[in-house]
């Protein structure tokens, strides 16, 4: 996540506040559709969006003594938020809305059963399963940043990953089993 | 699954190898993500202009204005370490106070008699109870434990109580004591009284606020609001060794962070930037190393992350133990060794092989014990010691065993019957339990009245604690009982 240009971006934003424009500019979109995801509210995700790139631009300057890349600091920050919007309203996380792209349908095998399957088992994933799942496959991170967005090691989150896709796989056997037997009642 | 397996599954997912169920799932999982979503470009330009106006009251750092900052700073250091050098350590440089001494009223009527003062050299146990269960004119609800709860002090045998913190409308949690055994930290947040027998949780429950005072009941002084407080097992504040300085976590306007204040209010300093995510402290008596992991709290579901330790000086955060993987870590009072355990076979399997390692605080020097049972572990005061509370599972029910484990020496010993616990359906799980500050005793605490049990370990005799006090049948607690160090 941290090229060249990205580190230059930052050095010249540090030196100078008035630069850090092009780091908003590189990075909204996807603060915004993490924060999105996370708590599928468009009022929370803006929230958060303003809070993480407020709370960066009055940072900027000090952010590099933890060594974590600037948009896994990014992320982090917006995480946290997240977490204390969480704790301040105690809602409960709605199921993530899976839109299926045209061409995700045209080079899926699978069927809508199976997806709304895949929808509900990763539905009742733990928090925490949600999270390093989202990181990973659907903010499409490295497992290297997924590591410093969690402050862990790669070695944990490969390890979290593993649980997380484990815990998917028996939940999503349990849906399917719901289904066919439902399917099997229905057609009785 | 091994270290080296995980390590080997990670790198198959790295590398777009969906030759496994668990990475074909993860591959389905990634084909079937939803297009991100966008901000408004209503939003964006907005939060993009507003961006642009706070940037621009923050000043280019030019760099003769870097040079002029940086030669500035070093003559402030310079100065603040000859004023560290002949002052003592507890010279934080004063800083905005946010919470100031508050008048604090404190109902004492309940207690049978006024406050009885202090008396030097006698061992002394401070805890948590309601003070309903204790002296209420009926008996409060069992098993209700968290509506009104008081601070208490008391003599070992129970005689000489004295209610520190008291809130009609609030929880008061004991956090910690200063090393010289003078004043306490309290945690404490608004809570309304349920009905007997309900239990309410208010909104925000980690979060409240922490004050100091005196171990007499005087000097009540709010340090900090928004400190968060997770309870047993995670530490959010402790004493530095000099008795003047508190690190605690607490939230502000810049999230979660970590904070230094001197016990008077003062000099409060914010160590950590919004990007750190710290969920609990590792105290130590290290004056000049903050050891923390990181994680967040969602309702009831904790997420640990790594290790990291802050310079008291303000000059950075470190990761640390990256190498040791996703280990629940204790790391000695004296900060200079830790111990952790590692399955060899999975720690839920009947009954269960783990090993226990110590290391130097590096990580280095690793030395193993491996352990029938799920081993918990608990540093002595000066780190010869580690008490290792065994779960274990047998014919006769679900236990808990407890022995004390040398690992200078490899020496082990099995303590004596009258503190292991047993229980036929469940595992007995009881608060930890605790070293006296001399290190020859050890407190055993379960949840249920009267079950405090103090072994001396020069003659492995086992006495009841709290005894005078009699709170009525199928009241529970105290809880969270912690010695009161000697006043120095």
């Amino acid at each position: 996540m941290l090229d060249i240009d990205e580190k230059a971006l930052v050095e010249q934003a540090q030196r100078d506040p008035q630069a850090f424009a092009a780091l908003y500019d590189r990075y909204v979109e996807r603060i915004y559709a993490f924060a999105y995801r996370q708590m599928q509210d468009e009022a929370a995700a803006e929230d958060v969006t303003s809070v993480t790139f407020e709370k960066a631009l009055r940072h900027i300057r000090g952010y590099r003594w933890q060594g974590v890349s600037f948009g896994a600091w990014l992320y982090r920050i917006a995480r946290n938020e997240i977490a204390q919007h969480h704790r301040r309203k105690r809602f409960t996380l709605p199921l993530l809305q899976w839109h299926v792209s045209e061409m995700n349908v045209e080079a899926s095998v699978q069927t809508s059963e199976q997806r709304d399957a895949v929808q509900a088992a990763f539905a009742r994933l733990s928090e925490g399963d949600q999270e390093v799942l989202t990181l990973r496959f659907f903010e499409e991170l490295s497992s290297t940043e997924v590591a410093e967005v969690l402050g862990c090691s790669v070695q944990n989150v490969y390890l979290r990953l593993h649980r997380a896709l484990g815990r998917l796989r028996k939940h999503l056997e349990a849906v399917m089993d719901k289904v066919e037997g439902e399917e099997v009642y229905v057609s009785q | 699954m091994s270290r080296n397996d995980v390590d080997d599954w990670g790198r198959r997912l790295d590398s777009g190898d969906r030759d496994d169920a668990l990475l074909a799932l993860a591959a389905r999982l990634a084909a079937n993500r939803s297009p991100s979503p966008h901000p408004s470009s209503g939003f964006k330009s907005e939060l993009r202009a507003r961006l642009l106006a706070q940037s621009a009251t923050q000043r280019p750092m030019r760099w003769a204005t870097g040079l002029a900052l940086a030669a500035l700073l070093a003559i402030i250091g310079a100065v603040a370490l000859l004023f560290w050098a002949t002052r003592g350590p507890s010279s934080v440089s004063p800083a905005t106070l946010q919470d100031q001494s508050t008048p604090f009223p404190t109902p004492l009527a309940d207690l049978p008699s006024p406050t009885p003062a202090l008396t030097e050299g006698v061992d002394r146990l401070v805890f948590s109870h309601t003070p309903y269960a204790l002296f209420g004119p009926n008996a409060y609800s069992s098993g209700e434990w968290r509506a009104y709860v008081n601070v208490f002090v008391a003599n070992l045998d129970g005689t000489n109580l004295i209610a520190l913190k008291d809130g009609p409308d609030e929880v008061n949690q004991l956090v910690g004591f200063s090393p010289d055994g003078r004043k306490v930290l309290i945690f404490a947040h608004p809570q309304r009284i349920p009905p007997a027998g309900q239990h309410t949780i208010p909104e925000s429950e980690e979060y409240g606020d922490l004050y100091v005072m005196n171990v007499d009941g005087s000097g009540l002084l709010k340090l900090a609001s928004g400190y968060r407080d997770l309870g047993y097992p995670y530490p959010t504040a402790y004493w530095l060794p000099d008795s003047k300085r508190i690190v605690f976590i607490a939230t502000d306007d810049d999230g979660l962070g970590i904070f230094v204040v001197n016990a008077d209010g003062t000099g409060r300093v914010r160590l950590t930037g919004p990007e750190a995510s710290p969920l609990y402290l590792l105290p130590s008596s290290n004056p000049d190393r903050i050891y923390w992991r990181a994680g967040t709290v969602v309702g009831e579901n904790h997420t640990l992350g790594g290790y990291w330790w802050t310079a008291m000086d303000g000059s950075g955060t470190q990761p640390i133990w990256e190498n040791l993987g996703n280990v629940d870590i204790a790391l000695s009072s004296s900060g200079d060794r830790i111990a952790y355990k590692r399955g060899g076979c999975w720690a839920w399997a009947e009954p269960a092989c783990v090993s226990l390692f110590v290391a130097s605080v590096d990580g280095t020097n690793a030395i193993q014990r491996d352990w029938e049972g799920t081993p918990q572990n608990f540093w002595s005061p000066d780190g010869t010691y580690l008490l290792v509370d065994v779960f274990v599972k047998t014919d006769a029910g679900y236990g808990q065993l407890f022995y004390l484990w040398s690992p200078s020496d490899s020496s082990v010993v099995q303590l004596p019957a009258g503190i292991e616990v047993w229980s036929s359906d469940s595992w007995p799980v009881g608060p930890p339990p605790q070293w006296s500050p001399d290190g020859r005793r050890i407190l055993f605490e379960n949840f249920t009245w009267p079950l405090l049990r103090i072994l001396n370990l020069d003659t492995m005799e086992v006495t009841e604690a709290l005894t005078a006090l009699k709170p009525k049948p199928g009241i529970t607690g105290p809880w969270y009982v912690t010695w009161l160090p000697p006043q120095k």
